[in-house]
């Protein structure tokens, strides 16, 4: 079959691997239909992520049919179409139980790994390093699915692979970001990032009834998407403006009541600080960038919470630690556990409640998978969601 | 309860512990000493007198310069401090050598966007001199101590004392029931290859060693307490002299079972040294660790799952295997009787989605 095979900084190439196969009872395998790149994937694309192999199949945003099921999986048929979480879980541990599925307990290979980065390994993840189980990932014309009975959900209706692709992963991040703000009547949003997760998180706070919700970026697009498609009410091009003042003009000198970066390890920026930033990250001495989160601290509204959907992978430099202590802030992050939302979510899209969608600007082919990772890393030609089409 | 401590092990790890100082002793890394005491120095001086060093590298003396060289200092003093004394000093010189990068860094930056004068660039020569030096120091000690933790020389005569713990949602008479059925035990330790009960106690072990090679021994029950402990210790005649215990304690918040497992081995060296060097690897702690992993995935959901990449012993991509794979690794799964469903754990703080559906 043909697969996207991460080869190093800047390189991913479409090749003939081995159709995959079944490895335990209850795998199953998926023709992929539609797979998404995602903005986790350009942080695999830039290689900041440390354990990838040359060759390691990516991609962990994707959907299809089932083609073959193992000897224990008794939920799903031959034929069903279905979305896949990117989190692989094993639905009985004590996480599965709690429902924070991206902290399974039994399905990183590799625990030792992330022990050693993280102290405490999280859940595999698809096509998303050694460091979360060394798992070929979807943005491949075929996948296994283990646990195939705990994460896929099928699709009965007639609605397009676009509207449904991104139960996958963006659409429950940014649902459980706004979930995680904690939103009550009159309150204020601020999300910095306006790319397909900062778009479904807007969406999800206007859903949550957020009074008002900004959008900061530095893409025109990018903010005239939040503003007609995902609600927001504000928008701060932080080129243009300065974004705490601004900010606090907004919101009548209190700050957003909470605040969600969508930007993850490698936010832009300027000045000493990104410089100082930049050096740390090449000689490898600070894994991540973290100039919006930064902002998002200092923004936030005494007493408020700050959201961390962006990824992280290892440390951070010049955190105001203080702001956050003596403001009584509140944080909180995590992988998405996106079995939780799935079909709630899935519900609102049939009652027409949301349509995800409209953040898709292109669709190519699997075989244009390289040419896709460019465009969307470099936001060339209005780019701002990628969806592959395998078959 | 003093849950942890295996009772056969208490001699044999205070020589352990010597025998650990010991050694680190000799690794008697002079150069290492000489940047420590060039670091505490270097590091002094910038403290005590900033404003007569700024003067001789070529900097301005003024505020923010003598409070970033104090600062400076006090990081060489520290990283400096932590060479001297540390047990493992090469943790200490790769955080130098980390101070080294991001002061040239700093340095390139300030030598190539300002007009650069002179002194810069001898200073970032003379820096880039002292990065070598902590580098060629940093990377000795880490082959140094990797020595001393994996190879032949070090295992005969020490005894070394491995524990791991892990956490299993199943209730403590299962788990302990899985346990001692020790057959069971083989397919979650990677390099067990059979575990073969002679008696109500005594079993015969066979291990996969480097090479086709196998280590086989004979163990025997000192001690067994249904749903508390199992302690067990080769038999006298064993070429490989190993005891254990594992102790099973139910977990808080009726989360299951917590197992405590401590296993302390000691080789009379040779061949026998160095193939159990080889199994338990440089870091045996992480191996118990996986163990008791794989026998929680057992436990918990029927299982041992494997990744595309974890099927192989080495590194490989994270791409499909091949046909031929699969015959090599003898992967083949079978059906498993629908898992139970797992005991409801009191302990759920997670908000349930409610917000939603309207
Ligand atoms: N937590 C999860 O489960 C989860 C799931 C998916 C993605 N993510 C992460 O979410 C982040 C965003 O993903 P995406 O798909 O939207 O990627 P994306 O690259 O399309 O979006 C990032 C956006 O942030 C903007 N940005 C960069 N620096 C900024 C700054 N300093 N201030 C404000 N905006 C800035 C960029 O212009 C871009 O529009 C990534 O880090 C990704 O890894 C997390
Ligand atoms: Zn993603
Ligand atoms: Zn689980």
């Amino acid at each position: 079959m043909k697969a996207t095979c991460w080869y190093g900084k800047h390189d991913v190439r479409v090749e003939n691997v081995p159709d995959p196969k079944i490895l335990n009872a209850r795998d199953a395998i998926v023709r992929v239909t539609s797979t998404a790149i995602c903005g986790s994937d350009l942080h695999l694309y830039n290689g900041l992520v440390p354990g990838m192999e040359r060759g390691d199949v990516l991609g962990h945003e994707f959907m299809g049919e089932v083609v073959e099921v193992g000897p224990s999986v008794r939920n799903l048929e031959i034929g069903d179409r279905v979305v896949v979480p990117f989190p692989i879980a094993c639905g009985m541990c004590g996480a599965c139980q709690a429902e924070r599925f991206s902290l399974c307990e039994n399905t990183n290979p590799n625990a030792e790994l992330a022990e050693k980065l993280w102290g405490h390994s999280p859940a595999g993840i698809f096509g998303y390093s050694h460091l979360v189980g060394g798992f070929a990932g979807g943005q491949a014309e075929l996948v296994r699915v283990p646990f195939a009975d705990v994460g896929p959900i099928k699709i009965t209706g007639d609605l397009r692979d676009e509207q449904v692709l991104f139960l996958s992963d963006v659409l429950p991040t940014g649902y459980m970001a706004a979930e995680m703000c904690g939103i009550r009547p009159g309150h204020v949003v601020a999300v910095w990032g306006a790319g397909p997760v900062g778009q479904m998180a807007m969406a999800s706070a206007r859903m949550l009834r957020a009074e008002r919700v900004i959008a900061i970026d530095r893409f025109g697009e990018r903010l005239r998407m939040a503003r007609r498609h995902a609600g927001a009410t504000d928008t701060i091009d932080y080129e243009e403006h300065d974004v705490l003042e601004s900010l606090a003009e907004l919101t009548g000198g209190r700050g957003p009541d909470a605040c969600i970066d969508a930007v993850g390890m490698e936010a832009h920026g300027h000045g000493l600080l990104h410089a100082h930033d930049r050096v740390k990250q090449a000689l490898r001495l600070e894994t991540d960038r973290p100039t919006a989160l930064r902002q998002a601290i200092q923004a936030c509204a005494n007493g408020g919470t700050v959201v961390i959907a962006g990824v992280y992978g290892g440390v951070v430099d010049k955190m105001p630690f203080g702001s956050l202590m003596n403001r009584s802030l509140t944080v909180r992050t995590g992988q998405c556990h996106v079995q939780h939302y799935m079909r709630p979510l899935l519900a609102c899209i049939e009652r027409g409640e949301i349509d995800p969608s409209f953040i898709v600007t292109h669709r190519l082919s699997l075989e244009d998978a390289a040419r896709g990772y460019e465009l969307f890393l470099h936001k060339q030609d209005g780019c701002t969601k990628v969806v592959l089409e395998a078959s | 309860m003093n849950r942890t401590s295996a009772p056969h092990d208490g001699n044999e790890r205070g020589f352990a512990s010597r025998h650990a100082r010991a050694s680190r002793r000799q690794r008697g890394l002079v150069r290492s000493d000489t940047l420590g005491w060039l670091g505490v120095g270097l590091g002094l001086a910038e403290v005590v007198a900033p404003s007569k060093l700024a003067h001789l590298v070529g900097m301005r003396a003024d505020q923010t310069t003598r409070r970033a060289l104090r600062l400076h200092g006090l990081r060489e003093l520290v990283t400096g401090v932590g060479v001297l004394v540390a047990a493992r000093r090469g943790r200490w010189l790769w955080m130098r050598v980390g101070g080294d990068l991001l002061d040239l860094g700093i340095l390139a930056i300030t030598a190539t966007s300002r007009r650069p004068t002179r002194r810069p660039r001898t200073l970032l020569t003379a820096l880039a001199a002292v990065t070598v030096l902590d580098v060629l120091a940093a990377s000795r000690a880490a082959r140094g101590e990797e020595r001393s933790h994996s190879t032949v020389r070090a295992l005969p005569t020490q005894p070394r004392t491995v524990k791991a713990a892990v956490t299993i949602g199943r209730p403590i008479e299962e788990v302990y029931a899985f346990w001692r059925k020790l057959d069971n035990l083989s397919a979650v330790m990677v390099h067990v290859e059979s575990i073969v009960e002679l008696d109500e106690r005594r079993s015969h072990w066979t291990v996969r060693g480097p090479a086709g090679t196998t280590l086989e021994w004979d163990a025997e029950i000192t001690e067994d307490r249904p749903n508390e402990m199992i302690a067990w210790r080769s038999t006298p005649e064993a070429d490989v002299r190993s005891c254990g215990v594992v102790h099973f304690v139910p977990a808080p918040g009726g989360r299951g079972t917590e197992i405590h497992a401590q296993i302390t081995y000691d080789a009379p060296g040779g061949r026998v040294g160095a193939m159990l060097a080889t199994l338990f690897g440089r870091e045996p702690g992480q191996q118990a660790r996986g163990d008791l992993r794989r026998l929680k995935q057992v436990l918990e959901t029927g299982e041992i799952l494997h990744s595309d990449a974890s099927i192989h012993p080495r590194p490989h991509p994270a791409r499909p295997p091949t046909k031929r794979d699969l015959v090599r690794y003898g992967i083949a799964p079978r059906a498993l009787e629908p898992p139970e469903p797992p005991i409801p754990s009191e302990i759920s703080s997670f908000v349930i989605f409610e917000e939603i559906v309207q």
